[in-house]
């Protein structure tokens, strides 16, 4: 392996490396991680690709720490996001193109001896087309590992209570604008921050089904006139970075297992 | 764009280029009614030999799309890059990712029929990959018939650049894959996916070659593979690669690129006129 890329234990990027260094590095990848974004509203707080930068940059950071166990291929740029539609810029895929991509990406990966994958990402309406595709894939496929991880899962309670200060957060709020902030603090909208202009009713109705186990479909323009639910004026770089740090920290153990596992 | 605070882009006139992605909703709001074309990059993942890396083609696209963006600033909006493409010739060589047609041609559809929806009618595919060409034909020409657009196409960079600019500085006579003429331009688009310490030039397997350029005389197309005809994966000599000729190269690509937008907008702002005088009866 070339002594410049042993030195440097940056992320492991499947674009920045040539296909010889690649090959150098194979014997000792023991994971490739698949990002799988969103390009959607986030209110006047943050860019469309909010998602996607987020789910990038912690598999980026996740890659350093486990250097040079951990490949991580380029980001799927958009995703699920139907009920977004309702703001300009969105982007929704159908569930079928998702899982075609998927399909052809680790196909293609298997095929140069990378088996073991696992799909990051960090929008919820991605959650139920991602946990299909890790069954249908599976089976599919036959790799040693395939598994999704929305890693906002991985957030501790005790960190979100310090920093929502919101009654109602979960999108363009301060939990994820944190994080951002510390992350990729260019795709935040400093100057345009603002709290989500709810609509009562509508968020009322969904939370009482949610509550109750009934999951219901609905249009982000019919619970909040801007797009969001928090307030991002409550955010910072230092609560973003508590954060993402605790995620990662966790996320690393949880990484640690999965190259273990089956080896 | 994912890599965009990373990737130091070529010099346009402003620096300023209209990325969606970077975009908020109401941003995008803000710029919708003076953007005249969507443009959607469009590359792969493959090796490019030890030249470039994996991302070479896409980062290529993506780069030359942001500089035209720039020198046409508002009026050219780039949509997320489409990182991988065509690439099963390129499949016996590590980090190849090749997606089936139909995966393509859904995944475009979904691109622009959302776009469509919140109201962007003109899109223009620039794909970086010769093994695209086919599939972005096809995807332009069923897109521009399904979907209420007003264009729908799709372009490969090379066919931006004159001729003259090829065999200008063509130094070797088997191009067209992390050769010189393509590592010059990812010199002057993209240098930090050049990878300096390695370049070679193709070493070549002279018995793949007969096949190759016989199906090249009559425009077979056929698939293949790359490792019939090289050995490292490369053609030409990437060590004769110049940023000067990158820069005439992209600059000529931008300037054929502004081309292409103008005449599309004329065309369709003279339909527009057309349809509002039939409908007020003249």
């Amino acid at each position: 392996m070339p002594d410049t890329l042993r030195a440097q234990r940056a992320p492991l990027l499947l674009s920045e490396l040539s296909s010889p260094e690649l090959a150098s590095l194979l014997p000792e990848i023991a994971l490739v991680i698949q990002p799988v974004g969103s390009l959607e509203q986030h209110g006047p707080n943050t860019a469309l690709e909010t998602d996607t930068a987020v789910a990038y940059e912690m598999s980026k950071m996740a890659s350093a720490r486990l250097w040079p166990k951990v490949l991580v291929a380029p980001p799927l740029p958009w995703g699920f996001a139907p009920y977004h539609m309702g703001f300009p810029g969105t982007i929704t895929m159908e569930p079928e193109t998702v899982i075609r991509v998927l399909r052809d990406v680790l196909r293609s990966l298997q095929r140069h001896g990378l088996n073991r994958w696992l799909l990051t990402n960090f929008h919820t309406g991605n959650e139920g087309l991602l946990g299909m595709a890790v069954q249908l894939l599976s089976r599919e496929l036959s790799p040693d590992f395939l598994g999704s991880c929305s890693l906002y899962s991985l957030e501790p309670d005790e960190i979100e209570a310090q920093i929502k200060k919101s009654e109602f957060v979960g999108h363009g709020c301060e939990v994820e604008t944190s994080q951002l902030m510390y992350l990729r603090p260019d795709l935040v909208k400093v100057h345009t921050l603002a709290p989500g202009a709810k609509i009562e009713e509508e968020g009322d109705r969904r939370r009482t089904f949610w509550n109750r186990g009934v999951r219901v479909s609905w249009d982000f323009d019919r619970r909040s006139h801007n797009g969001v639910l928090g307030d991002s004026r409550h955010a910072s770089y230092e609560a973003g970075e508590s954060m993402v740090e605790a995620v990662l920290d966790d996320f690393e153990d949880v990484l640690n297992d999965i190259v273990e596992f089956g080896s | 764009m994912t890599n965009s605070g990373q990737m130091q882009r070529a010099g346009g006139l402003n620096d300023k280029p209209l990325i969606l992605s970077e975009l908020s909703w109401p941003e995008v709001a803000e710029f919708q009614d003076g953007v005249e074309m969507v443009l959607i990059p469009f590359g792969s993942t493959e090796q490019h030999g030890p030249n470039l890396a994996l991302s070479a083609d896409a980062s290529i696209a993506e780069s030359l799309c942001l500089l035209a963006s720039a020198t046409m600033y508002p009026r050219l909006l780039v949509a997320p890059t489409v990182p991988w493409g065509v690439s099963p010739h390129h499949m016996d060589f590590p980090g190849t990712i090749t997606l089936e047609a139909d995966t393509l041609l859904r995944v475009f559809y979904d691109i622009v029929d959302s776009l469509n929806r919140h109201g962007f009618k003109r899109f223009l595919i620039v794909n970086a990959h010769g093994g695209n060409k086919e599939i972005s034909g096809v995807v332009a020409q069923d897109l521009g018939n399904r979907c209420e657009l007003e264009f729908c196409g799709s372009v490969f960079v090379w066919d931006l650049i004159p001729d003259r600019l090829k065999s200008g500085w063509q130094k070797t006579d088997r191009v067209g894959h992390a050769c010189e003429l393509e590592v010059s331009d990812a010199l002057f688009l993209c240098p930090e996916i050049v990878k300096q310490d390695t370049l070679g030039a193709g070493d070549f397997r002279e018995d793949g070659w007969d096949l190759r350029d016989t199906l090249a005389r009559y425009g077979v197309r056929a698939a293949s593979n790359m490792s019939d005809i090289t050995n490292n994966g490369a053609l030409g000599d990437a060590t004769l690669a110049s940023v000067e000729a990158g820069r005439e190269r992209s600059e000529a690509a931008v300037e054929s690129l502004g081309n292409i937008v103008a005449a599309v907008t004329r065309s369709s702002m003279a339909r527009r006129d057309q349809a509002a005088v039939e409908t007020t009866g003249g």
